[in-house]
């Protein structure tokens, strides 16, 4: 029985010394499911839509902040004094908008890019007043990968004239979910190297973590912001962290493994997730886009969740998700 | 292509951190600095502060502190005036005062049992910009005063 990996692409069986670049190319390039891609369209926008409707009034509010504090960066990092208030405004406005158009599918091709390039401004923005907001790294660069791919030839509002389903399995369709899978892992990798490379080995001695915790919530109350409990009672127990250290060094390091498919990249999924349940309770940090499942949709097989979900709910929603057989 | 030069673009400021101790951290491509380095036990953590006639230190919230919901944006508001010197201190301090006049105290300045006009402009004497010093691993053990306070700028409360 042949596994499946990210996107629907048969696994990726990894070393040997195979002509380098051949076979990861291969696994990259190889056809995908139209469903599954613009499934994952549906997910990442509607995460999108959310995100820009419920960060509203804090993009409005860009308009309102002191101009010292301006540190741009990525893309903005050109600009010597923040964006007028106007474009500020209109940024924060036409996004949820465009995010939305983007996740019904309607005219895709040409709203996407919009959608994109809106999405990465304004992400960018809010980074842009002293603080990287790492959190929305892996939206930003999934909703650029959908915006340059087919995503809305199966189950847009423009598709409407074709079967639901939209065209059958072809290359042009799996390389986009692989490469939003991809993404993940190399996220996740160069934050453990970035850990070693700062800490060497004596990450996983715990010291190291239980130090960040500590300082990450006193920072927070001197900062009248609201702190973690549970942070402050464990880092009494120092040796509760060399565990953590390890086990979050194994979760980020171990990232590749989701590319292989099967119960690996089930545990992987697993395991970062509750990761970032581990820094939203230790520390009070969230990653919504992880912890509500939607930064690892590419590494799931999202039609044949669809489909279980319409066969658990006859007559739901999902049903029309669903190819027909 | 489109997929080689994502992938080639994700991975460079990683790769960047792998050489160089001060590769800068950028967005969406990230060398994905946070929480990586050690911070030590004892740190020196800016911060702004509400003084009451009595000498009690009152925390801010990052709305009274520097107009944002992001406790990290005020951490570097502040950040950013302490290393400015005195002069862009008191102008953050005047600005923290000025909100300070207007503000609704937030859920995490009002302990649960405090009368609000206890908490409310009239009850201050000063704002100040401090740089405070704590060992943060007895902080989280309950003992919550700083090892040293050091002010950097203070003004009139409204």
């Amino acid at each position: 029985m042949s596994r499946v990996g990210a996107g629907g692409a048969p696994a990726l069986r990894t070393p040997a010394a195979l002509g380098m670049w051949a076979r990861p190319w291969a696994w990259l390039t190889a056809p995908g499911s139209p469903v599954r891609l613009a499934l994952l369209r549906a997910l990442v926008g509607g995460y999108l839509t959310a995100w820009s409707l419920a960060r509203l009034p804090a993009h409005v509010g860009h308009a309102d902040q002191s101009p010292v504090r301006w540190q741009p960066v990525g893309v903005l990092a050109w600009a010597g004094t923040p964006l007028p208030d106007a474009a500020v405004v209109a940024l924060a406005v036409a996004t949820p908008v465009l995010a939305l158009l983007f996740t019904l599918g309607w005219r895709f091709p040409l709203v996407a890019p919009f959608a994109a390039l809106a999405t990465l401004v304004l992400a960018t923005l809010d980074s842009s007043w002293g603080q990287v907001f790492h959190t929305e790294n892996l939206l930003v660069l999934h909703v650029g990968i959908l915006a340059m791919a087919p995503a809305a030839d199966a189950l847009g509002l423009r598709s409407a004239a074709r079967p639901r389903a939209g065209p059958p399995v072809g290359e042009r369709y799996g390389w986009p979910v692989r490469l939003a899978a991809v993404v993940v892992v190399l996220a996740y990798v160069l934050a453990g190297l970035a850990k070693l490379r700062a800490s060497g080995l004596a990450w996983v001695d715990g010291e190291v973590l239980r130090n960040l915790v500590a300082h990450d919530n006193l920072r927070k109350a001197l900062l009248g912001d609201a702190y973690s409990p549970i942070g402050t009672r464990l880092v009494r127990h120092g040796w509760l962290f060399a565990p953590m250290a390890v086990a979050s060094l194994a979760v980020e390091l171990g990232a590749p493994l989701a590319l292989t498919g099967g119960r690996r990249r089930s545990a992987w999924v697993v395991g970062a997730w509750l990761f970032h349940v581990g820094v939203l309770a230790l520390m009070a940090i969230s990653f919504p886009y992880q912890l509500t499942g939607v930064a690892f949709a590419p590494f799931l097989p999202l039609e044949r969740l669809a489909a279980r979900v319409a066969r658990l709910l006859p007559g739901s929603p999902a049903e029309r998700l669903v190819p027909p057989t | 292509m489109a997929s080689t030069v994502v992938v080639v673009a994700v991975a460079i400021p990683g790769v960047r951190t792998l050489v160089d101790d001060d590769a800068p951290d950028g967005f969406p491509l990230s060398t994905y600095p946070m929480f990586s380095r050690d911070r030590g036990r004892v740190v020196e953590l800016p911060t702004v502060v509400a003084v009451r006639g009595d000498g009690a230190v009152e925390r801010l919230s990052p709305a009274t502190i520097a107009a944002t919901d992001q406790v990290m944006q005020a951490s570097a508001a502040v950040h950013r005036a302490v290393a400015d010197g005195p002069s862009a201190a008191s102008a953050l301090c005047r600005e923290v005062a000025a909100r300070l006049a207007h503000r609704s105290p937030s859920a995490t300045e009002v302990r649960p049992g405090t009368d609000p006009a206890q908490v409310g402009p009239a009850a201050f004497a000063s704002v100040q910009v401090v740089v405070e010093r704590h060992d943060a691993i007895t902080w989280s053990a309950g003992r919550r005063e700083p090892l040293d306070r050091r002010t950097v700028a203070t003004c009139e409360a409204p």
